[in-house]
């Protein structure tokens, strides 16, 4: 008997796919409401347009932290510091150096880019929890220095009075197509890294770094470069935030409040989803406006949801919503189909 | 046997879920010396995980004294008088070898009083000696005495052992394999979990041998033959593969 | 003489940051687990101190023995019915289930007591000083100071020879050996977080005493706290209390140096030993 290779054998063939139907019905009506943002200026009040700038920048701001700590295992309670030091950087170029405001909120990029560099090297290797706290620290360290550095006016505050050389509209139009932009960069990109090899890479360190590490991914190396992308995406949500401001004093850019945001954001929306930061800060936001004039207990409302789905619910809202239907709107499970199904 | 001390009745484990234990029957009677053999992945520190509550398992399925005793916490269990040395021994390091024999006299089964401290250094004369050291600066046939001896302190009457020989050179595994006749006098029932089947044949009254979650062969150590171990401890089939 | 004067000063105020920093470094220790809202207890039970101490008029030494109490219930109910369930190997939980809790907590204390600072009428003892050569020294600081090192001895002895040290200490070893060796994890742990949250009734008191409380004070005294675990190394009771008098003391001198710089004088020596020497100076590396 003789064995001979059959050179006839089909294999079946496979790709893999990760865009579902439900993904491209968000990706149409994201790019919608995208478009319908930049247009603002023509058709919304001066109100609107501050509270959908400041959804944004929740939105932003808790999908950075959500990238750190839900795929870094970096859980920072100190996002602040870098808002902070990029927004005083974008004043100061704008004010004490006369760079369009514009322009400056790109180049201030620069300040969290390097500060992060010793913060991570001086915090990663404290423990999680110390971890968190120490981050806690620089930002109280940076806000310290503000108020003592009198070319930054020390405690007194900034304010941005070279946007006056734009009319309001203009100011608007700047404002939104800045917005655009930073979901497109914080959201956008975070999902982009999510559906590229790296992505691959995150999820599997996020479920198991050890196990991770033994398949090449470099794990340290991954955390820092997350850490340093979180820092800058918080910086640009500073540096946009405090422009529309047009103010800014030690207080307001280091406040801790920017942490509770973020962690309510995210940690009731769903820890780990894009969707669950959307939600979440949907629900903060609405919290904030409809029971925020009677007082501060809402947060405290919050406060005890955020520990009841710490304890019970760690997917969040989303994660109790996926188990009931399954409609991702940032598709990111990569399935095997074969090439001849649809 | 009239009524055993501690009994399993079908006891099924899973990790998650993984089935780990398919329905396992076991029974050791008080001062009687049990062993339980089979290779690695067998399933035989489930078993005893299983007992001790390390893994929580139907309350039915782990009998004691009669009584469901099957999910109860760790420490209730020893409460009751089941203690283990655990595989690897699990020491606490950072403690000296007499506080980590105190931790056990601190929570001992309450009613009898077979062992103390002294009977304990009588046992290992060597602990005596290092007793103000650190335990991890012994060796680890020390280490092991140091494991038993905790378990002991605990007052068991049910005293399980997981793979003491572990890791062990035979001079020492002679030592320790050595106390084990002196345990039973006192009246304590032994359960052995071991690889090396000459040592567990040698040491018990009967044996029960386990192949992925189930058992295999039981009986009187003395009654049965190495042919019989083989098979049932590397499940050899009559179908050729 | 100033500086004298500021070391004197910085050593007293190491003796609260003590308080502090021995719960941490117990929790810690023991658990592996930080309590953000550690912070917030301290102002939680000063606030009840203050109306405490307006309602039924109580003295300071009244009040220790309503607030110690009162401190070890709400440590033991909070581990029990709280902490106990994040526990574990993974920090996510017990991060942010105790920030949130401290969120609450503090937004709470603002709808009772409001946001008014308040401090605890101490009948005289706040100002009392004894004088040494040409230098002032505060009786209460020192009984802070006293009160202190009595603590931090008790709670190492604790560990050291009682059933219940070893039991922590075999706990924080290996837990589930410890477990299988008959301690019952979670009500050790009850007690450690109990113990750890009773001395925040002395810290509460003292800092009531010295100084205003508001609600919203509780972030910076979890701040001090750590970074007095962490310069004087974790896991060591008497480094924590170490590093708590290098945190007293750089904080005085850099409050002799410039006013605005004492707290970030102590931020700055914090960094430096995360630099330096990250485990701190009593810490093993």
């Amino acid at each position: 008997m003789s064995l001979s290779m059959n050179s006839n054998i089909e294999l079946p063939t496979a790709r893999v796919q990760t865009q579902t139907a439900s993904g491209m019905v968000a990706m149409m009506v994201g790019i919608g409401l995208l478009v319908a943002l930049v247009s603002m200026p023509w058709w919304a009040h001066q109100g609107t347009i501050r509270s959908v700038v400041e959804l944004c920048c929740y939105i932003a701001i808790a999908q950075m932290w959500n990238l750190m700590a839900g795929y870094g295992g970096l859980v920072s309670v100190g996002q602040q510091a870098f808002m902070g030091v990029a927004a005083y950087a974008m004043f100061a170029l704008a004010q004490n150096h006369g760079i369009d405001p514009f322009v400056a909120v790109g180049l201030c990029l620069l300040v969290p880019a390097l500060l992060a560099v010793p913060t991570y090297a001086l915090l990663h290797r404290l423990d999680g929890p110390y971890f968190a706290i120490g981050t806690w620290v620089v930002a109280e360290v940076f806000r310290l220095i503000v108020t003592n550095m009198p070319y930054l006016n020390g405690g007194a505050g900034m304010s941005l009075r070279v946007m006056t050389q734009y009319s309001a509209h203009e100011r608007a139009i700047g404002i939104t197509i800045l917005c655009a932009i930073l979901l497109l960069v914080t959201v956008g990109g975070s999902y982009w890294l999510l559906r590229s090899r790296y992505g691959l890479a995150l999820t599997a360190m996020r479920d198991n770094p050890v196990a991770a590490a033994s398949q090449g991914v470099n794990v340290k190396k991954l955390r820092f470069l997350i850490f340093i992308a979180g820092a800058v995406g918080t910086g640009l949500v500073g540096a946009i935030y405090f422009m529309t401001q047009l103010r800014i004093t030690p207080e307001s850019a280091f406040s801790s409040n920017w942490a509770m945001i973020a962690i309510f954001i995210v940690m009731i929306g769903g820890i780990g989803k894009i969707e669950g930061v959307i939600i979440g800060a949907l629900i903060y936001f609405f919290a904030e406006r409809i029971f925020g004039p009677y007082g501060s207990t809402y947060l405290v409302v919050l406060g005890l949801l955020t520990l009841v789905i710490a304890i019970y619910a760690r997917g969040g809202v989303w994660g109790l919503l996926s188990k009931v239907v399954n409609i991702p709107l940032f598709p990111t499970r990569r399935t095997l189909v074969s090439r001849d199904e649809k | 046997m009239t009524s055993p001390l501690l009994s399993t009745q079908g006891l099924k484990a899973f990790y998650g879920d993984f089935q780990a234990l398919f329905g396992i029957d076991f029974e050791i009677a008080a001062g009687e010396i049990v062993s339980l053999i089979g290779a690695n992945g067998a399933g035989k520190s489930t078993f005893l995980k299983s007992i001790m509550g390390a893994i929580t398992v139907e309350p039915g399925m782990v009998l004691l004294d009669g009584q469901p005793t099957g999910g109860a916490a760790p420490h209730k269990m020893v409460a009751q008088g089941i203690s283990i040395v655990p595989e690897g021994r699990r020491l606490f390091t950072g403690m000296s070898v007499e506080d980590n024999l105190r931790v056990a006299i601190d929570h001992a089964a309450r009613g009898q009083e077979s062992w103390s401290l002294t009977a304990v250094y009588d046992l290992f004369p060597i602990l005596k000696a290092k007793r103000r050291d650190l335990v991890q600066s012994l060796s680890g046939g020390q280490q092991q005495m140091v494991a038993i001896g905790r378990a002991l302190l605990n007052q068991p009457r049910v005293l399980l052992c997981d793979e003491i020989s572990l890791g062990l050179a035979p001079r020492v595994i002679g030592e320790i394999y050595a106390a084990i006749p002196s345990i039973s006098q006192a009246g304590t029932a032994i359960v052995l979990v071991e690889q090396d089947v000459g040592l567990a044949k040698k040491a018990s009254d009967r044996l029960y041998c386990m192949l992925e979650g189930k058992v295999t062969l039981t009986g009187r150590s003395s009654d049965i033959s190495r042919e019989d171990i083989s098979a049932a401890y590397f499940g050899v089939h009559d179908e050729v593969a | 003489m100033r500086w004298l004067d500021a070391l004197i000063q910085g050593v007293l105020l190491g003796g609260l940051y003590a308080q502090y920093a021995l719960g941490m470094a117990l929790m810690f220790g023991v658990m592996r687990l930080v309590n953000l809202t550690h912070g917030d207890l301290v102002v939680l039970l000063a606030l009840i101190g203050v109306s405490l101490a307006v309602s039924w008029g109580l003295g300071p030494l009244a009040l220790v023995f309503v607030l110690v109490p009162i401190a070890v219930a709400i440590g033991y109910v909070l581990q029990r019915a709280i902490l106990n369930n994040v526990v574990s190997q993974d920090p996510l939980p017990s991060i942010i289930a105790t920030f949130g809790l401290s969120i609450a907590l503090q937004n709470a204390m603002m709808q009772v007591w409001s946001a008014d600072t308040r401090s605890i009428p101490g009948f005289g003892i706040e100002q009392a000083s004894w004088q040494i050569g040409p230098i002032y020294v505060g009786v209460l600081p020192v009984i802070v100071l006293v009160v202190a090192t009595l603590l931090t001895a008790a709670i190492d002895a604790l560990l050291r020879f009682s059933r219940f040290g070893r039991a922590i200490r075999a706990s924080a070893a290996d837990v589930e050996a410890a477990a299988l060796t008959g301690v019952n994890p979670k009500a050790v742990y009850a007690w450690a977080t109990a113990i750890a949250v009773g001395i925040l009734g002395f810290a509460g008191l003292f800092q009531g005493l010295r100084s205003t409380v508001a609600p919203f004070d509780g972030p910076a005294q979890l701040i001090y706290a750590f970074e007095a675990v962490i310069i004087g190394g974790m896991g060591s009771i008497w480094g924590a209390f170490v590093g708590s008098m290098v945190l007293g003391i750089t904080q005085a001198i850099g409050f002799r140096i410039n006013p605005g710089f004492g707290i970030l004088a102590g931020h700055l020596v914090f960094l430096a030993v995360l630099a330096i020497r990250p485990q701190g100076i009593f810490g093993r590396s």
